[in-house]
């Protein structure tokens, strides 16, 4: 037996009319297989009518209030890194565009002589404010104490200032709720 | 839309999470449904509704005010689950826990009649979770969304000739699949009292 065009009729979404309604029941009066199809779709008609929408687990909006505030901070520490590399990548390229533009133009032999010339230099210096220092101390001793403090108070300040640095960058990086006893 | 929402609406957009947690409120139980009938178990759907409204409230400000909000969620929402389920090939539906999630239907006093209606909507669920997902999500929308094959057509960027396609193929899988099952009840419902002999 032909089930066409009745499975059509049964399948489609599309409203029928009177007369293909009439034939679609005469049809189904006869036809097993096609009144078992019709009702295998009454089946999800009578399911889907009288279900009504599931309910998530208590406290949803709470739940995503707290996934909101999360991503967020996935978001920021994500773009301070693509800023940081962004910058890296900037620098290298003008580094990098520098170095190839003045390729051609560097006498090498020179430059290590000017780099040693300059370290010679540098050393010098050294050599001479130490001998400076000494001469001083030995001078004028009553100075020492005094030297002594001055030095050190400069090696705390620098010290204090590196590790304001590292903090203001932990800031920066890690989230508030990570920190710890970092803050 | 009413105009609540609208308001909800727009002060979301200016930044406002609390104005947005009134539409999570509004709109939890559809989207975290559809996602439910998309992926098959309550711990996928649940991560796919949280996922959904926050992508729908970073994407605020596309939002069409002339076209319904709950079809642009639940746009959001199938893509999502789409893609979730194309990622992840998620086996088919927990069985065991749909019966507790189901709500069942206040107007049918007759305990057996909702343990059939249980029963009934379990099957469906799984022969759902046999169609593809875009099919699905169609389908999803239909049936228990009541949305039109234009808003259809519009969540899930088909056209709405592909939509009507799309229903009529799985109306059509839909139901030579439950009828494939009914036999194979029907066949092993009857071998325990077939003669030996047979």
């Amino acid at each position: 037996m032909s089930h066409q065009p009745y499975e059509t009729y049964l399948f489609t979404n599309e409203p029928l009319t009177g007369e293909e309604r009439e034939r679609l029941e005469r049809h189904l009066q006869e036809c097993e297989r096609c009144r078992a199809l019709a009702t295998a779709l009454n089946n999800l008609d009578m399911v889907t009518f009288s279900s009504a929408h599931l309910s998530p687990a208590t406290g949803f909006s709470q739940r995503w209030h707290t996934r909101l505030s999360a991503y967020r901070q996935e978001r920021q520490i994500r773009n301070l890194w693509l800023m940081t590399l962004g910058l890296f990548a900037l620098a290298s390229l003008i580094i990098l565009t520098v170095f190839l533009i003045n390729l051609n133009q560097v006498n090498w032999s020179y430059e290590l002589s000017q780099f040693i010339a300059s370290f010679g230099l540098f050393t010098a210096r050294v050599r001479r404010s130490y001998y400076f220092l000494r001469s001083i101390i030995k001078a004028a001793s009553f100075l020492v104490p005094f030297l002594l403090i001055f030095g050190i108070g400069t090696v705390a300040t620098t010290l204090a200032i590196i590790i304001t640095w590292f903090n203001t960058l932990i800031r920066l990086y890690v989230p508030i709720n990570q920190r710890g006893n970092l803050s | 839309m009413s105009e609540n929402e609208a308001l909800w609406i727009r002060e979301a957009i200016q930044g406002d999470d609390d104005a947005f947690g009134f539409l999570v409120d509004q709109y939890q139980r559809p989207v975290y449904s559809l996602c439910y009938r998309m992926l098959g178990n309550s711990k996928d759907a649940e991560d796919a509704a949280q996922e959904s409204f926050i992508r729908a409230y970073y994407n605020l400000k596309k939002y069409d005010p002339n076209r319904s909000f709950a079809t642009w969620l639940l746009s959001i929402s199938s893509h999502y689950c789409i893609d979730q389920y194309r990622k992840r090939q998620l086996p088919t539906v927990s069985v065991e826990a749909l019966p507790a999630e189901i709500i069942p239907d206040r107007n049918i006093p007759n305990p057996e009649t909702e343990l059939s209606q249980s029963e009934r909507e379990r099957q469906v669920q799984n022969l759902m979770m046999e169609l593809k997902p875009v099919d699905r999500a169609a389908m999803v929308m239909r049936y228990w969304h009541q949305c039109s094959e234009v808003e259809i057509a519009e969540a899930l960027d088909l056209t709405v000739s592909a939509v009507k396609s799309r229903l009529y193929r799985s109306r059509q899988a839909f139901a030579e699949s439950w009828l494939a099952m009914e036999n194979e009840t029907a066949q092993g419902q009857r071998r325990p009292y077939e003669s030996p002999a047979l």
